[in-house]
């Protein structure tokens, strides 16, 4: 797993240009990233990478530095 | 808390749903294609039932009620309780359970009262039908669940108006051979996740009005997502405990029905098989207290023609925040197509 393949589900979920997924990309920052996207993304880590997360992590997955560092509790290694 | 009820059972269920539907995309002039689009892949929603101006919930359930009363046969003078689950009903005061006594005939000596809940909502009505039955004073009880939720979204609130539809529902609880265990839960500190907060002028919170969007209805989603997904399965597994059941024997989870994504993510999460669980959502919406009985009334007679539904568990949760499920049987349950108004 890297971080660039994390990237592609995000941009891929998130309907966004790859360029635009950076670590300072915040839940709620854009119309994309709403309520449904997240499920979205909480959907697309359970499908492309096995991980489905537990509640805490899923309400504190608030931008895409702290999905990477999340992903690497549950042995995700894209930091 | 944990409840368990015998020689008790659901005799029929009926729906009524306003006749106007509104075809998700013709939102597409205010949020934009692309944004509605986007909506329906992850909601599984295209469309939602909306009551007509100056419909009100007592109206649908009205007519499920009628509609049931009339394919069971019932004699009216046998129904000595009436219980109506709503967070929309039609007035502060009387109890809206009340005034349908009246409009639909049925005897003064019969118990009436409301319940304020939304998506656990049915559950409460079934635990409160049966403790009526239980202590002795009723013999037939009728459970109303349902909402006019959508004259509280906001126009410009996507997440709600793409979401949560109208419905009514009618379901007669009476003396049986079955036997219930329950199980119902509450968490008051998640209030805010799911509100309409319109409060009473000398409520501490009044003054606050203007932050709480003055009486639309609020839904933070991830955290009710977040919610869900820890709740439900927690008291599912309660619930197989309950009836020394295991998973695999379940034929049906009749789950309340927020959107196509969150009943897919919670069966897998519970590794459940697709066919376990029933998904209604694509022309109805969120229904609220309505979405379990308004699912049975579409596909109870499919389920039961399949004989699914001797093992059945049913599952609500949502504004309170609440949860709660029943384990029961529901093979001899009579389920009649909704009937629009």
């Amino acid at each position: 797993m890297t971080e660039q393949h994390l990237k592609e589900i995000f941009a891929k979920t998130l309907d966004l240009p790859i360029e635009e997924i950076v670590d300072t990309l915040e839940y709620r920052s854009m119309k994309n990233w709403d309520s449904i996207g997240h499920m979205a993304l909480v959907a697309a880590l359970d499908q492309e990478l096995n991980v489905m997360l537990d509640t805490p992590d899923i309400i504190d997955m608030s931008s895409f530095k702290k999905a990477k560092e999340i992903l690497n509790k549950y042995g995700v290694n894209c930091l | 808390m944990q409840a368990q009820f015998s020689n008790i059972t659901i005799s029929g269920i009926s729906a009524g749903l306003p006749k106007i539907s509104l075809d998700l995309m013709k939102l597409s002039e205010e949020f934009g294609e692309h944004e509605v689009k986007r909506i329906i892949a992850n909601t599984g929603i295209r469309a939602v039932r909306v009551a007509e101006k100056g419909m009100q919930t007592s109206d649908l359930c009205f007519a499920a009620a009628q509609n049931l009363f009339e394919k069971l046969n019932t004699d009216l003078k046998t129904i000595d309780g009436i219980v109506f689950v709503s967070q929309t009903p039609d007035r502060i005061a009387p109890a809206t359970s009340v005034l349908l006594q009246d409009r639909l005939g049925l005897p003064n000596n019969a118990v009436a009262f409301d319940i304020n809940y939304g998506c656990s909502g049915y559950i409460y009505g079934l635990y409160q039908a049966a403790l009526l039955l239980n202590a002795g004073g009723c013999q037939r009880v009728l459970v109303c669940s349902g909402d006019v939720i959508t004259p509280l979204l906001h126009e410009k609130d996507r997440h709600v108006r793409m979401l949560l539809g109208d419905a009514g529902t009618a379901t007669l609880v009476e003396k049986g051979d079955d036997s219930w265990n329950i199980a119902l839960k509450s968490d008051g500190s998640g209030a805010s996740h799911l509100t309409a907060a319109k409060v009473f002028p000398n409520s501490i919170l009044s003054n606050d009005i203007h932050d709480l969007k003055n009486g639309y209805y609020h839904m933070d989603g991830t955290q009710v997502m977040g919610f869900a997904l820890k709740a439900v399965p927690e008291i599912i597994d309660e619930l197989l405990h309950l009836k020394r059941w295991h998973k695999s024997e379940v034929d049906t989870f009749v789950l309340h029905q927020p959107n196509f994504f969150m009943l897919n993510f919670l069966r897998k999460k519970m590794s459940i098989p697709e066919s376990a669980v029933p998904i209604a959502v694509e022309d109805v919406g969120n229904t609220g207290p309505a979405s379990i009985p308004l699912l049975l009334t579409m596909k109870g007679e499919e389920l039961k023609n399949k004989q699914q539904l001797k093992k059945t568990i049913l599952c609500g949760f949502g504004v309170g925040l609440s949860w709660g499920g029943i384990g029961l049987d529901l093979s001899k349950t009579q389920f009649f197509s909704p009937v629009e108004i």
